[in-house]
Order: structure tokens, then C-alpha cells, then sequence
């Protein structure tokens, strides 16, 4: 990739590059769209691109090499590995995307009035963050995990606990910065109302970084129901899913190494994306700042 | 919480992981196919044997490094029951009589047993020069000694025979009467809990004693940790002249079975314990391992708590047992290492019934009629718990849950982590549950007795299974002394259990040990211990 040739091309545009042009001169951003677009496009229409239902089992069929019938085999209880994989996107990336809604909502509000009014709010946010930040994360998780039972419930919630702290920390951040700023003082000279100026002025300039951290934080979070499921205690089956796939598979590490490494590769494949994503839109608003 | 580094650290690392595999197991056929094995598996110390007798010599001495998934934490053989400890006993004590690899009762320090007519006398002849590991002499006091102790403790495997008295006749002979005759009896003999102590424990307190413990077992403990490793020397006194023929056993904890395997496959170790049905193709086909089985003692099974609301219903039971395709689970499950079970038990252990009793086989139709005949006629929603952490039984609930799915009973699974799995099914907190029922000497008493006595301490199995015939069947046997009429009484209760279904019995799982080609002579036995007094280690 000749990285300068972007760069001297750039400014001689002279004027704002239209949004598409801006993508197409990002490549890590247009990389990433591609991979993500395959992978929802394959997770929606999977039920009209394969003609096996990813839960009903063969017995007599288990532990098939791939071939052409079944592309990636199947498993030990007969089921088509390529369809369960593909439906598993579809169960793991529709948790990531729900889990993340709430926790970026409250932890970018938050962090906006933290930063924003300072004094007694901020102590009492950053109070609350720091305490949070002292547990380990996955701790938190299996904690919550077992006291609300196994399965998609303790995802949502430990991620409503515990999500909106990398959001809130980031805008906080921000918005200090922000409210010193001139274009905030002449707001409040006008006269505007405290949240008129955190949702008409703040939030615009807040919400690029913020959706940056979403995209590498959704990584995480996938990461984690995918170790929880992994752990027996997240998915619960038969609803595919890529960590219990990965565990079920693990014991034919040796005879059937794909088992478990497809769901590992598809791991990797929608990090991958998703922090391609995350670097391209950082990339193309830093460059519009 | 979680920054960009560090999340594309973890992928990076799965990535990695995913290419790792890849590499490692390029060259790995991926066909290989582990379901045609039994037979050939039975026989594989042959090819090793004829080696070992071509050389003049055989070769002695040596360590013997033995893989287990968990450590040793007691040598009280009367207060013991789980395996960890179960199998270490019994290298260190010997009761009076033994079973083989057949499950069949033999004479260990007993020289000959008689047992009178009336099955209530039990008289045993020890073997002329019997010492313990320190050259203390054997003598029928002590084994009154140790039968004593094991009636005061009771324990998890107390003696269920009504006991009278337990005598010394002389220095060799024992005599043990009973108060009513219990055909069970010599069999729970057979026991390591019915191991021989030295009288009074040698002299020192029994805390120090079982420290330190002295037997008539081939091996004496040197070292031991008890959240680890033990060693064990050779008894030097052992009354198997000239065995065992190897001078050291190691007890390596291996928590972790892939680490078990690899250190199997580098030669790390011996053998290695318990070897998981998914890993007995692999250790079969490799060019320095094999896998040593046996039949085993044990029945896999789909349990019902009989006081849940649903499946206090028969007709619920019997609609799940006929959805349910044991075959076919089977098959996908074991690989060739286990039989498709009929009765409760399984075909090593006498009076199994496995040929005689007809069990409700896969038949979806009369699984629909037979629920249309229950108070669910519509189906229900229910819960299946299962222990986390064991792969094939994380399978079987995903086909039962397919089963119940046919006919209309939404199954969700519980998997829970061992302790709470144990905590939950003791306090008959479950509607069905994954277990396993395992004898622990060759005998129908063993696995019945647990499984259908609702005042027992098992309480049925915790299915809390009450049934008047049953029970009333169950003390007949124990009372009945072998023979026909013994085999009438079992097939019957066996065939009234597979009509009222409290368990499902799934199949039979062999005893799979792991070992290095170069061992020859180990002798698995049903219960999933060894023998290793005739084992020699290829230089």
C-alpha cells in the first residue's frame, strides 16, 4: 500500500472530499465495510443459501469430513458445520449489536454531563467508573452469568452494568476539553440551556470518537460471549453459536482440527472487520478535523 | 474496559491459535475414523506380549508413571468411595478376595473360602506366609481388626450384610457369621474398603497410620502430596513372589486432558487414566500408544426426579424413553467403546437380564401415543441439568433435547458446574439429570441396591423412585443365593424398570486406559482401576 501517494493526492482536491470518495481513500475503511457486508449479507440470506436447518441432528452422519454436500462437514451430532457457523454469526452479532445499545447510550450521556458540569457530578461518575474498573471484567461476567443463570439474559446485563464505563471515561475526556473551548463559552453566553448545549453542540463533536470506541468495544464484547459460551455458560445450545461450537468441537482437535478452528477464524474474521471499521472512520475524521 | 490493543491482542491470538492448528495438523488425515475399533482394542497388550516373550529375558525394574485427573487425598479405605482415592487404596491394601478383569470373585489373601449351606457362615483360610509391607506377619486377628473397624465406621461403603460376629478361629482363620443370609456379601468382600489392616493399626494412632499406611499390596508409599503426586516402591514382602517387576509407581496429577494426552503421546508418562471417548481413536491409531479397555461397570443415564410435576407421570417417561434413539446416540457418542444399554445393568455384572428384558425402543409414533396417553398430552416445557465441563455429556443433552423436541417437550438444558450439579441433584433440585450409575464390586446388589431403594441413603438414585414390588423384589435378591432362581428375581425387577422407566439407561461405557506401547502386562479392571504386578517396561 503506497500510503503518500493518499497523502499528497489529498490536498490537492482543494475543497471537502464528497462522503464516498473520503471511504474510497480510506482503504482499512473500505476493507472493512467489504468483510462486514459479506458476513451480514451471508448471516441474513443463509436460511435460502443452505438446505440444512442448523439445530436438526443425523446421527448416522456425525463427524463427516467437508465435502460437497457438506462444505465444512459436519458435527458430532450430524449437523452441517458451514450452516451452523453462518447461523452462529446471526445469534453472536445480533447480542453484540443489541447488548451495545443501552451501555453506549448511558455511557455517552454520562460522560457528556460528567465532563461537561465538572465539580460534585464528575466526582460522583468517576467514583462510580473507578469501582467498576477495579474488578476484572471477566469477573464481573462470570459473577453475573451465574447468578442469572446461563445464557443471553447475563450477557445484557453485566454488559448494562458494566459497558457504558469505556464510553463515559472517553467523552468525558472530550467534553472537559470541550467546555474551555470558545464556541461553548459563546453558547452559554447566549444564554442556551445546559441541555440544549450537551445535546445540539456537544454530542455532534463527542459522537465520532465515541462510535470508534463502539467498533473496538463490540469486539470485545463479542469475544466475550464467545468465551462465555465457550465456558458453558452462555448460549445455551442448540442455538449455534461460535463458543460452543469452538468447545464442542475441541476434543477432535486432532482428527477434526476445523471444528473448532472455523469458529475461531470467524472470531477473528468479524474482529478483524470490526477494527478495520473502527480505524477507518478514526482515520477519516481526524483527517475532516 | 476493553481498548483497541488489547481486544486485537485477543483476536490476534486466535488468529495465531486457528493458524497454529492448521500447521500442526496439516498433515493429519482428517478421515480417520474411530468407530471400528472394540475388538482389536480388547486384544492390544497381544502384540506387545509376544515381544516381551521373544527376548530370553523379561525386562524388570523401571519406573511406571501413571496420568490421573486427580489427586490422592485419603488412604482411609473405610471412609473413601471416589475413584482418586479408590484406586490408590488398592495398591497399598488387599482384602480377602479379589475380582479379576472378568469381574469374577477369586481368592486374593484368602487361600480358599467356604460358605455354608445356609449362607450364613463365611469362613476363609489365609495364605501360609503372608506379610505386611513392614514383614510383620498376617494373621486372621487382623483381619477381624479391619472388618471390625469398617463396621464401626460404616462409612460410604459400609457393609450391608446384618453381621453377627466376626471371629479368629486361629492364627489363618477367619469366621464371619451373619445374622440372615445375604448372597451379596462375598462379593462386597471384594471391595478395596474390605482391605487388611494390621491389628490396632500397628501400634500408633490411626491418624498416623493412615499417613504412613501399612498393607499386603504390592506397593508401599514413599512420598505423597496430597493436592498432588505419589510414589509408591515396590513391597518387597509382597506375597506374589517376585512382583510386581517394576520398583517405582508415580501417581502424576493431570488435571487437564489434552495435557494428558500429549504428555501420553511424548512418553511422559505410562498410561494415563480415564482416557475420554473422543481421544481413544487418536491414542489407538499412534504409533507408540494404544488403548488398553474393558467392559465396564458402568451405565450412563437419563434420570428423572420422580416428585417433579411432569415426570411423576409414567406415560411422560416412557414418551421420552421411546422418542429417544439410544442407538444412534450411542454411536455418534463412543466411538465403538460402549454398548447400547437394555438393562439397568450393564453386561459385565451377573444377572444383567441384557438378553432377557425387552426396554422401549426408538419409535416415534408410540413415543406421540404414549405421551397423548399422560396429563401433557399437548407436551411441556421442562429443564435437563447437566454437570459443565464434560463434552460427551454436553452431546447427550443436545439428542435428548432433540428427542423431547419431536414430541412436543421443550427441554432446555442447565449446565452447571460439578459442585452445583451435585449440590442441585442431592437436594432433588432437578426434573431430569445426566449421571451415571456405577457398581462397585461384580454384583447386581451393587448398582440395584443404589438405584431402587427409596428409604436407601441414594434414595433411589435421587430420582426418589418408589416402587413396593421393586423394593420388596430387591431384598428378595439379596436374600436368594445364586443360581435360577436368583436370575428370575432380577429379571423381573430389571423388566419392571424398563416399563416404568425412573432412568433411561443409555449405554455401557468401556473402561478406556491410555498406554505407551512399550507397556506390557497392565490389567484393567471393570471398575476402571489396573493391576500392574505383572507389568514390564520395554527398554
Amino acid at each position: 500500500m503506497n500510503t503518500t501517494q493518499i497523502d499528497t493526492t489529498l490536498p490537492d482536491l482543494g475543497k471537502p472530499a464528497s462522503g464516498l470518495r473520503r471511504v474510497l481513500n480510506t482503504p482499512s475503511l473500505l476493507i472493512g465495510i467489504i468483510m462486514f457486508t459479506i458476513l451480514i449479507l451471508l448471516a441474513i440470506f443463509i436460511p435460502y443459501l443452505s438446505p440444512y436447518n442448523p439445530t436438526e441432528q443425523n446421527l448416522s452422519a456425525f463427524l463427516q469430513p467437508p465435502s460437497a454436500a457438506h462444505w465444512l462437514g459436519t458435527d458430532q451430532l450430524g449437523r452441517d458445520l458451514f450452516t451452523r457457523l453462518i447461523y452462529a454469526a446471526r445469534t453472536d452479532l445480533t447480542i453484540m449489536v443489541l447488548a451495545e445499545i443501552i451501555p453506549f447510550c448511558t455511557g455517552v450521556m454520562l460522560g457528556m454531563i460528567s465532563g461537561y458540569y465538572g465539580k460534585w457530578t464528575d466526582r460522583i461518575i468517576a467514583l462510580v467508573t473507578d469501582t467498576f474498573i477495579a474488578f476484572p471484567f471477566y469477573l464481573i461476567v462470570i459473577i453475573v452469568a451465574f447468578a442469572s443463570g446461563a445464557g443471553e439474559r447475563g450477557i445484557y446485563i453485566t454488559f448494562i452494568l458494566v459497558g457504558w464505563i469505556v464510553f463515559a471515561r472517553v467523552v468525558r475526556g472530550l467534553s472537559a476539553s470541550f467546555r474551555k473551548q470558545e464556541w461553548i463559552a459563546s453558547a452559554q453566553t447566549l444564554g442556551l440551556p445546559g441541555h440544549r448545549i450537551l445535546l445540539r453542540h456537544l454530542l455532534p463533536n463527542v459522537l465520532p470518537q465515541a462510535v470508534v470506541v463502539l467498533m473496538t468495544d463490540m469486539i470485545g464484547l463479542l469475544v466475550a460471549i464467545v468465551t462465555l459460551g465457550y465456558l458453558g455458560i452462555g448460549i445455551a445450545p442448540p442455538t449455534p453459536d461460535w463458543g460452543t461450537m469452538i468447545a464442542d468441537g475441541q476434543p477432535f482437535i486432532t482428527t477434526a482440527w476445523w471444528l473448532s478452528a472455523v469458529p475461531g477464524f470467524a472470531v477473528v474474521y468479524t474482529g478483524i472487520a470490526l477494527s478495520l471499521l473502527g480505524d477507518g472512520l478514526a482515520d477519516i475524521w481526524r483527517r475532516k478535523g | 474496559m476493553i481498548n483497541l490493543k488489547a481486544s486485537m491482542r485477543k483476536t490476534a491470538g486466535l488468529g495465531t491459535l486457528a493458524v497454529l492448528f492448521v500447521s500442526l495438523l496439516a498433515g493429519c488425515s482428517g478421515s480417520a475414523n474411530p468407530a471400528d475399533s472394540n475388538n482389536g482394542a480388547k486384544a492390544s497388550t497381544a502384540p506387545a506380549a509376544t515381544e516381551s516373550a521373544s527376548t530370553a529375558e523379561p525386562a524388570t525394574g523401571g519406573t511406571f508413571v501413571y496420568g490421573r485427573p486427580a489427586s490422592v487425598t485419603s488412604f482411609d479405605l473405610h471412609n473413601q468411595i471416589t475413584s482418586n482415592n479408590a484406586f490408590a487404596i488398592d495398591k497399598v491394601f488387599e482384602s480377602l478376595v479379589a475380582f479379576d478383569s472378568k469381574g469374577e470373585i477369586t481368592d486374593q489373601l484368602a487361600a480358599s473360602h467356604t460358605i455354608s449351606e445356609d449362607g450364613l457362615t463365611y469362613t476363609f483360610v489365609l495364605r501360609d506366609g503372608l506379610k505386611f509391607s513392614n514383614g510383620t506377619p498376617v494373621t486372621a486377628e487382623d483381619a477381624v481388626f479391619s472388618l471390625q473397624r469398617h463396621l464401626k465406621v460404616g462409612g460410604p461403603l459400609a457393609i450391608s450384610a446384618k453381621v453377627d460376629t466376626v471371629k479368629a478361629q486361629d492364627e489363618k482363620t477367619l469366621v464371619i457369621t451373619l445374622k440372615e443370609p445375604y448372597t451379596p456379601f462375598i462379593s462386597e468382600l471384594s471391595n478395596f474398603s474390605n482391605g487388611i489392616i494390621p491389628n490396632n493399626f500397628g501400634g500408633v494412632s490411626e491418624e498416623e497410620f493412615f499417613k504412613k499406611p501399612v498393607g499386603t499390596g504390592p506397593f508401599v508409599i514413599e512420598t505423597w502430596d496430597p493436592a498432588g503426586d505419589v510414589t509408591f516402591t515396590k513391597n518387597t514382602n509382597y506375597w506374589k513372589e517376585g512382583k510386581p517387576y517394576i520398583d517405582k509407581l508415580v501417581y502424576k496429577l493431570i488435571q487437564d486432558d489434552s495435557q494428558a494426552i500429549n504428555q501420553l503421546k511424548a512418553g511422559a508418562v505410562n498410561a494415563v487414566e480415564a482416557l475420554s471417548l473422543q481421544n481413544a481413536g487418536e491414542i489407538k491409531d499412534g504409533a507408540d500408544t494404544t488403548v488398553v479397555t474393558n467392559g465396564s461397570w458402568v451405565t450412563e443415564q437419563l434420570f428423572f426426579n420422580t416428585l417433579d410435576k411432569h415426570f411423576s407421570d409414567v406415560h411422560v417417561r416412557r414418551a421420552l424413553a421411546l422418542a429417544l434413539d439410544r442407538d444412534g446416540l450411542t454411536k455418534a457418542l463412543t466411538f465403538g467403546y460402549a454398548q447400547t444399554a437394555t438393562s439397568l445393568l450393564p453386561t459385565t455384572i451377573p444377572y444383567n437380564a441384557n438378553d432377557k428384558i425387552k426396554a422401549l425402543s426408538f419409535d416415534p409414533a408410540a413415543a406421540k401415543a404414549e405421551l397423548a396417553k399422560s396429563a401433557f398430552p399437548d407436551g411441556f416445557s421442562t429443564k435437563l441439568l447437566v454437570a459443565s465441563g464434560n463434552s460427551t455429556r454436553a452431546q447427550e443433552a443436545q439428542i435428548i433435547q432433540a428427542a423431547g423436541q419431536a414430541i412436543g417437550i421443550k427441554i432446555e438444558i442447565e449446565s452447571v458446574e460439578l459442585a452445583t450439579f451435585r449440590e442441585r441433584f442431592f437436594a432433588y433440585d432437578f426434573a431430569a439429570m445426566l449421571n451415571s450409575g456405577q457398581a462397585d464390586s461384580p454384583e447386581a446388589n451393587s448398582i440395584l441396591a443404589f438405584q431402587t431403594d427409596p428409604e436407601g441413603f441414594s434414595k433411589s438414585y435421587w430420582t426418589h423412585y418408589t416402587n413396593e414390588k421393586v423394593t420388596k423384589l430387591l431384598y428378595e435378591g439379596q436374600k436368594t443365593a445364586d443360581g435360577e432362581g436368583r436370575s428370575t428375581i432380577y429379571a423381573e425387577l430389571l423388566q419392571t424398570l424398563a416399563d416404568e422407566v425412573p432412568y433411561i439407561p443409555l449405554y455401557y461405557p468401556d473402561i478406556l486406559i491410555g498406554a505407551r506401547s512399550s507397556v506390557d502386562g497392565l490389567v484393567v479392571l471393570p471398575n476402571g482401576s489396573i493391576r500392574l504386578e505383572d507389568v514390564r517396561l520395554a527398554k
